[in-house]
């Protein structure tokens, strides 16, 4: 925006996110999809465990769409039988798991790693950096690899592994917010004051740090949901009988000439999750940048001009 | 003055539509410039004159900016009708400009001579070595030394003054009827303003230019400037003369701002700074807009917008009070 | 300029040396190497020759100068599967990996510049919000599941293309389209915010007041310095394509680095993984230091600094 604009922009009252989210329609969905998955994730393998363990052979790779053998069979059978849709709710809670504590893993620790980054001295800062640039140099997926070659492949190694390959963003946002904010006068202000290093960090550095790294970190549970698919379907992820949508996708691509759909709705329950994470965070940005929010807060924006001031000799007459 | 004006603008209207709120930048300003002559455009940051600027060259951003009503008209033609197309091959011929921030209004990747052999090569005066070439000269007219070297320097190469010559050689290329200066030296050093505000004066005089001059520097207005239009809140609210209304104000806005700087004609002086802010223009008062920071204004002021009167020829100011701030 | 491009050239280095040492020592902290080199039937006397022709009965400082010492000699060990040495067997399987991601890539950089640069022109309009959904739905859609569908739709329902395997142009298709999505589909989103940032900056009003056209307004004055940005994420985005080759690889059955290597773990061929990760590492060392060569090339401000 030019300083011409600059100059007659000012937004004064700002609208609560609550009220922006309705007149988005696509965060809107997202969110909501959210919900959906998150109800999943706590009460799925309570509710339907027992129907995605139990094989009935004679709805073996049974087709979608009929609900001739009960609701929970309109997403089709899988190869014993067992109802996909059931699969897919209990398999949300391996799935959002995984990826859910890899990114707050890796939000922590390059949190915290950032922070002594950019606010304690530069031999350590470096250091850290360096290890940075390690982990980022190098393909996620075939670091995995390897560390999933070397260790076993269970769900604490998958998240391990997981959150380390994407701790480096936010290491270098969190270094990069506090190199900033470190300058400020506010903080000068706190350490003349008498406030100690770790009271600065929390009570000045970590506030305005946090939303940038909320941000990132819906991104990043679109990201590593896909990774641990990837993984799961390579078959060096999850292993059965645990399941997760990517080794539902893998099993299932067995007999994808016979019975598509067993490959195909695990594949779509992660495409529309990594969706609405990323329409969400999308959303999340523009909401927390002062210079975008007014896109969101614009109301009608029709090309109609709007009426015409009393204007000339007489003067002004709006009110 | 006897000469048709090269520009008039008439009840021009800009607003910004952001998020619940509109903001009316410019509410019906009206001026015009005669060939030849310096006007300046005097007021505050946030009084609308650089959107007035940016509206007339056609550069504002829409959304969130809309012009919404008056007309520009240059050298006879109808500005804001016109298709973009066709507006922009007057703009870098007829009528150019040269913006406050020469290093952010400099394109970084490229080198000084390119940018300014781009006006003869995107209007199809000369190209290849020709334009560069001509490109050179114009540096060394704007007194860049070494303009043959320099002119394959980057912009953050210069200093702060020899960017604006450098903004003001791209102005001057294709001697242009009109040159439009936003704030050409609010971004530079005191020393070096006096030489910019220098050169740009002396090329008006030699290439027979008119230019507008947006500035919200007494000082410089008092300098160059023939005319002046002094704003508030998206108006002309007094215009005339430099000499006549520096010396002598009829608005009572124009004589709180005079107030408000030394001047050495009486030393001694206390400066009164006008009370107040400027106004919010997304709530721009009823009545005169200036009336919250007004020593004059009565219930008249706050009910009724001022009515443009006459002062003498070619002078007029939109202030209920004329006549008892003129006789202060 | 040359500092810049020394300190780039340095921090690439370390980065690489780390990636060597992590690979020595993952090995290692794990237990006994032998262990993950020798298949697991192996008998008792093979074991022992093996640790003793690897030095793995040596101090941990002679394993690390012998282990430097092989690794600068290109020599990383024979694969256990193909009784070859494993250097080979990656340098063998690379150009197929190289030419999948090199079209790949290049196809979505152009065309992203293109679908970005309209796509900012208009922010908010018509093809603007089409753009928006294509690109978001490209880098959310799990890679592995576009390209069995695609085989699904396209070589097994329609019979349009081959299902998997190498050969004439049809073998192609699918692959680089499910390869180019996440690319293509982020690079969108990168060009379209700086030319966003671009196009409504100081020196673009600054060309339109000196009258320039529209389109070298998009295509000389914004994409230009938009390139800037758009450079560093591609070189973020090569890295991540490697990813995306072992997925499309696998699936469709390309001989590649990304095959290799999972094939390599399933079965266990430890020094054939170690072979790829190195060769891999060095390669993307190199991206590097092309990237920083066109940084400079691109921005006078750091060629002057």
């Amino acid at each position: 925006m030019s300083t011409a604009e600059q100059e007659a922009i000012t937004i004064r009252r700002v609208t609560p996110w609550w009220r922006l989210l309705p007149r988005d329609k696509f965060a809107l969905v997202a969110a909501c999809w959210m919900v959906v998955l998150f109800a999943c994730f706590l009460l799925g393998p309570e509710l339907f465990g027992k129907a995605a363990t139990a094989i009935n052979l004679r709805a073996r790779n049974l087709a979608p769409g009929s609900l001739e053998n009960g609701w929970l069979m309109i997403l089709g059978g899988d190869a014993l039988g067992r109802s996909i849709l059931a699969r897919l709710i209990v398999a949300s809670r391996n799935t959002m798991t995984i990826a859910l504590t890899a990114v707050i893993l890796a939000m922590l620790a390059g949190g915290a790693l950032g922070m002594i980054a950019g606010y304690i001295g530069r031999g350590v800062g470096q250091i850290i950096m360096r290890f940075a640039d390690v982990l980022q140099s190098f393909p996620s997926l075939l670091l995995a690899v390897v560390v999933l070659y070397v260790l076993e492949p269970s769900v604490t190694n998958l998240i391990i592994v997981l959150s380390i390959t994407r701790l480096p963003i936010y290491l270098r946002v969190t270094r990069a917010e506090v190199m900033e904010v470190r300058e400020r006068v506010f903080v000068d202000a706190a350490r003349a004051l008498g406030g100690g290093r770790f009271h600065i960090l929390r009570r000045h550095i970590t506030p305005v740090v946090a939303p940038t790294l909320l941000t990132i970190l819906t991104v990043d549970f679109s990201i590593v949901m896909l990774a641990e698919s990837s993984l799961s379907f390579l078959g060096i992820g999850i292993q059965p009988p645990e399941i997760t949508w990517g080794l539902m996708v893998a099993q299932g691509r067995n007999y994808l000439s016979q019975a598509w759909w067993l490959a195909f709705f695990p594949g779509l329950a992660i495409m529309l999750a990594t969706l609405s994470g990323n329409i969400l965070s999308n959303w999340l940005r523009i909401v927390s940048d002062p210079e975008q929010r007014w896109r969101l807060e614009t109301v009608g924006q029709d090309k109609r001009k709007p009426e015409k001031q009393g204007q000339g000799a007489g003067g002004r007459t709006d009110g | 003055m006897a000469d048709h004006p090269i520009l008039s603008v008439d009840n021009l209207q800009v607003e910004f539509r952001t998020g619940r709120e509109i903001v009316h930048a410019v509410n019906g300003a009206t001026f015009s410039v005669a060939p030849r002559e310096t006007a300046a455009i005097l007021g505050e940051s946030g009084s609308g004159k650089s959107v007035t600027a940016a509206a007339i060259m056609r550069l504002l951003q829409s959304p969130p900016a809309f012009v919404t009503g008056g007309s520009v008209r240059f050298k006879g033609q109808d500005v804001l009708s016109m298709p973009m197309a066709e507006w922009r091959r007057f703009c870098g011929r007829d009528i150019a400009m040269v913006f406050q921030d020469a290093l952010t209004s400099l394109n970084p990747v490229f080198s000084v001579g390119w940018q300014i052999a781009e006006l003869f090569r995107a209007h199809g005066v000369a190209r290849g070595k020709d334009a560069r070439d001509r490109a050179i000269e114009l540096l060394g007219r704007v007194g860049i030394p070494d303009p043959a070297l320099r002119a394959r320097d980057y912009t953050h190469q210069f200093s702060g003054g020899m960017r604006q010559r450098v903004m003001i050689a791209m102005a001057i290329a294709l001697s242009p009827d009109l040159l439009t200066a936003d704030e050409p030296t609010t971004a530079l050093d005191v020393t070096v303003q006096a030489q910019i505000m220098e050169l740009l004066e002396d090329l008006r005089r030699e290439s027979d230019m008119a230019m507008i001059l947006i500035t919200h520097d007494l000082g410089v207005v008092a300098d160059v400037a023939d005319t002046v239009w002094v704003m508030y809140a998206g108006r002309v609210v007094e215009h005339g003369p430099v000499s006549a209304v520096l010396s002598r104000p009829a608005h009572a806005y124009t004589l709180a701002l005079l107030n408000s700087v030394p001047r050495a004609r009486d030393k001694g002086r206390k400066l009164e700074p006008i009370a107040g802010s400027p106004p919010d223009l997304a709530r721009i008062p009823d009545g005169c807009a200036f009336h919250p920071r007004c020593r004059f204004a009565t219930n008249l002021c706050r009910v009724e917008a001022p009515p443009s009167v006459a002062i003498a020829p070619g002078r007029a100011a939109e202030c209920h009070h004329a006549g008892k701030v003129f006789d202060v | 300029m040359a500092k810049f491009l020394g300190t780039r050239v340095l921090h690439s280095g370390i980065a690489l040396i780390g990636l060597i040492l992590a690979v020595f020592f993952l090995v290692r902290l794990t237990g006994d190497p032998t262990d993950l080199y020798l298949p697991i039937d192996a008998s008792l006397e093979t074991r022992k020759e093996f640790a003793h022709k690897h030095g793995f009965d040596r101090s941990a400082v002679e394993q690390f100068l012998v282990f430097l010492k092989d690794v600068s000699q290109g020599d990383l060990g024979y694969s256990l599967r193909k009784q070859r040495p494993a250097m080979e067997l990656v340098l063998e399987a690379y150009p197929t990996t190289l030419r999948l991601a090199g079209v790949a890539m290049t196809l979505s950089i152009a065309l992203a510049i293109v679908v970005g640069s309209i796509a900012a022109y208009r922010p908010g309009g018509v093809f603007d919000r089409i753009s928006s959904m294509a690109s978001l739905a490209g880098a959310s859609a799990p890679d592995f599941w576009i390209a069995i569908t695609g085989i699904l739709l396209f070589a097994v329902t329609f019979r349009w293309l081959p299902t998997s395997g190498v050969g004439g142009i049809e073998y192609w298709v699918l692959p680089i389209v499910v390869l180019m999505l996440r690319p293509f589909g982020l690079m969108v989103q990168v060009v379209r915010a700086s030319m966003l940032g671009a196009l409504s900056s100081a020196y673009v009003k600054t060309a339109r007041a000196k009258g320039v056209g529209e389109s070298a307004i998009i295509f000389v004055h914004a994409l230009r310095n938009a390139g800037l940005s758009v450079i560093t994420v591609a070189g973020d985005l090569t890295v991540g394509l490697i990813n995306g080759a072992v997925i499309v690889e696998t699936v469709f059955g390309w001989p590649g680095v990304g095959k290799l290597m999972i094939d390599s773990v399933i079965q266990r061929d430890f020094p054939t993984v170690q072979a790829a990760v190195m060769v891999t590492a060095m390669a993307i060392f190199l991206l590097n230091i092309v990237i920083d060569l066109l940084y400079v090339a691109l921005d006078p401000r750091i060629r002057h600094q």
